[in-house]
């Protein structure tokens, strides 16, 4: 059967997770353990408990998975002490997450797995810990393309549900805003890095694929900044395929997966990639 | 903090215990903490865990946990097809926070369906002593009614059409989907407002002041409002943080001045000694 413990690691044990372990007899030998970070200020859950349904899906099919609280997030204690100017906390966290799981399971090839500005955490992690072998993006670092604004203003020129649902927050609605999370809002402003610019982002993807590290990006329409898996292509320069680098567009998905439907698209998807890419 | 597994029946649970700060002659004061359901849940998770914070500075033992189905306990949502299941993991709740600290009773704090919860593993149970309902869920159907409001609007909202399930296996409301025959037995629940041997202190917003005047008088029941904005119905704040630290405030010198009544006229019991 599968098995969930609970792992408490970093300085003084300050950090929580659950890990969670495959059945012995599907068990697949000498694969990474994933490790899937906060999304926004969500514990580690996930949001609409995303994060739970990914690590037993993936042990299902013989993958061990770490969930975890990063410092001063659910139930893991903040850090103490100041950071240096180029040190970050999501980096010390999940580096002391991989210590303490290459203690338990012996293992030192990791995935690690976020949505959002757990996307922008895993991002900074996978450029930096060689023990990276495989990241998978949800909703990560995008830039807006010319492509971008021609497909955005073409989809939702026709779209009457567009237009109608824009008349009903401007004159029905009690609260002008309706639709936008202010959630989704503090977390970029607070999570996200101001000074991030396309050209270092595309040398951290080459230097990633040059390691060998496979990626894989989904990406939701209910993200604000992105519209269509050919953007992909246009902000990075880069062609993803059916290998190292695959890209997934979810047209009809709201950024946190909030519908069933949606969140088992994307679990499957995940899942499925972690068995092609890692059970040889 | 020490987090933990709970055994509950057929569910291992998550929780996680607070422990006293400075115990002595308060060794038997103790909370379980009983949370709200589906997304509610997710949304006041930080508040719990911010409320058993203060609680434990102030020498109270907290217990929080996750019901079956839900958060990092055992489960799936739809596989949980009765109410009884979630009152068994309160009374399991209980039993862990009596053997952690020297309380042969506990205080039952519930927020939301979490206070509907409490007050019905209350009716049957022994070892609680009191109870603090938070914006209590009062009637079922009208909750259910009041989500699956929300959970149309949010539909209506999408940029494409969109239909979830609905059907006799089950019911998709806010990214949770709740198997039928716990949909159909919460509609039918209700507070039993008259049958509670403990006193009951109820903390709601005073948009809500009207309902309970209609309530029967109580001796051992006590209302307070907040001016805090009801916003469990909002879709703008259907996934921010529900942070109310004036109200947090306010509940845990309740529980202090619940537990010193309860100590002044011998219902709480001497410290016991810890196993």
């Amino acid at each position: 059967m599968m098995k969930e413990s609970i792992c408490k690691f970093g300085p003084k044990e300050n950090l929580v997770g659950i890990l969670t372990t495959p059945d012995k007899n599907v068990a697949v030998s000498n694969a990474p353990v994933a490790v899937i970070l906060n999304a926004g200020i969500v514990h580690r859950v996930g949001p609409f408990r995303l994060h739970v349904d990914l690590a037993r899906q993936l042990a299902d099919r013989g993958f061990s998975t770490l969930r975890m609280d990063l410092s001063g997030l659910g139930d893991s204690q903040a850090r103490s002490g100041k950071l240096q100017p180029n040190q970050s906390r999501a980096i010390l966290d999940v580096s002391d997450a991989l210590d303490y799981l290459e203690q338990e399971t012996g293992t030192n090839q990791f995935v690690v797995l976020g949505l959002c500005s757990g996307a922008f955490n895993a991002h900074q992690v996978s450029v930096k810990d060689s023990r990276i072998v495989g990241s998978v993006f949800m909703d990560g670092i995008v830039f807006r393309t010319f492509g971008f604004y021609f497909r955005w203003y073409l989809s939702r020129l026709f779209n009457f549900r567009y237009w109608r649902n824009a008349l009903k927050r401007r004159f029905f609605s009690q609260n002008q805003s309706v639709g936008e999370s202010e959630g989704d809002a503090l977390a970029e402003g607070e999570f996200f890095g101001e000074d991030l610019d396309r050209d270092s982002v595309i040398k951290d993807l080459k230097g990633m694929l040059d390691r060998g590290v496979r990626l894989l990006f989904l990406y939701t329409d209910g993200y604000d900044d992105i519209c269509g898996r050919s953007q992909f292509r246009e902000m990075y320069g880069l062609r993803p395929d059916d290998g190292q680098l695959q890209v997934e567009y979810y047209p009809k998905s709201e950024h946190t997966f909030r519908l069933i439907e949606n969140r088992r698209a994307a679990c499957q998807r995940v899942t499925s990639w972690f068995e092609n890419q890692f059970s040889a | 903090m020490t987090p933990l597994f709970i055994d509950s029946i057929d569910h291992s649970l998550f929780g996680m215990y607070h422990h006293a700060r400075g115990t002595g002659s308060m060794a038997n004061r103790a909370v379980v903490l009983c949370a709200p359901i589906g997304q509610e849940y997710v949304r006041t998770y930080w508040c719990l865990r911010l409320l058993a914070g203060q609680l434990a500075r102030r020498g109270i033992h907290v217990l929080r946990f996750d019901y079956a189905g839900m958060g990092d306990s055992a489960g799936a949502l739809d596989e949980i097809q009765s109410l009884q299941v979630w009152q068994d993991n309160i009374k399991s709740a209980i039993e862990v926070l009596k053997q952690r600290s020297a309380a042969q009773s506990v205080m039952l704090l519930g927020l939301r369906a979490g206070a509907m919860l409490a007050s019905k593993a209350a009716l049957d149970s022994r070892d609680v002593n009191s109870m603090l309902l938070w914006e209590p869920i009062h009637n079922g159907e009208n909750y259910l009614n009041e989500l699956r409001g929300l959970h149309a609007e949010m539909l209506d909202m999408w940029i494409c059409k969109m239909q979830t399930e609905k059907s006799d296996v089950a019911e998709e409301i806010l990214g949770s989907r709740f198997a039928k025959p716990l949909i159909d037995e919460l509609s039918e629940t209700q507070i039993s407002w008259d049958q509670h041997r403990q006193p009951v202190f109820v903390m709601d917003t005073n948009n809500r002041e009207a309902t309970y005047k209609s309530l029967p008088v109580n001796s051992l029941r006590k209302v307070e409002f907040t001016n805090d904005e009801p916003s469990w119905v909002d879709l703008r704040q259907l996934e921010t943080a529900w942070l109310r630290p004036q109200t947090t405030r306010r509940m845990v010198d309740q529980v202090m001045d619940t537990f010193d009544r309860l100590q002044r006229v011998g219902i709480l019991e001497p410290v016991a000694e810890v196993v």
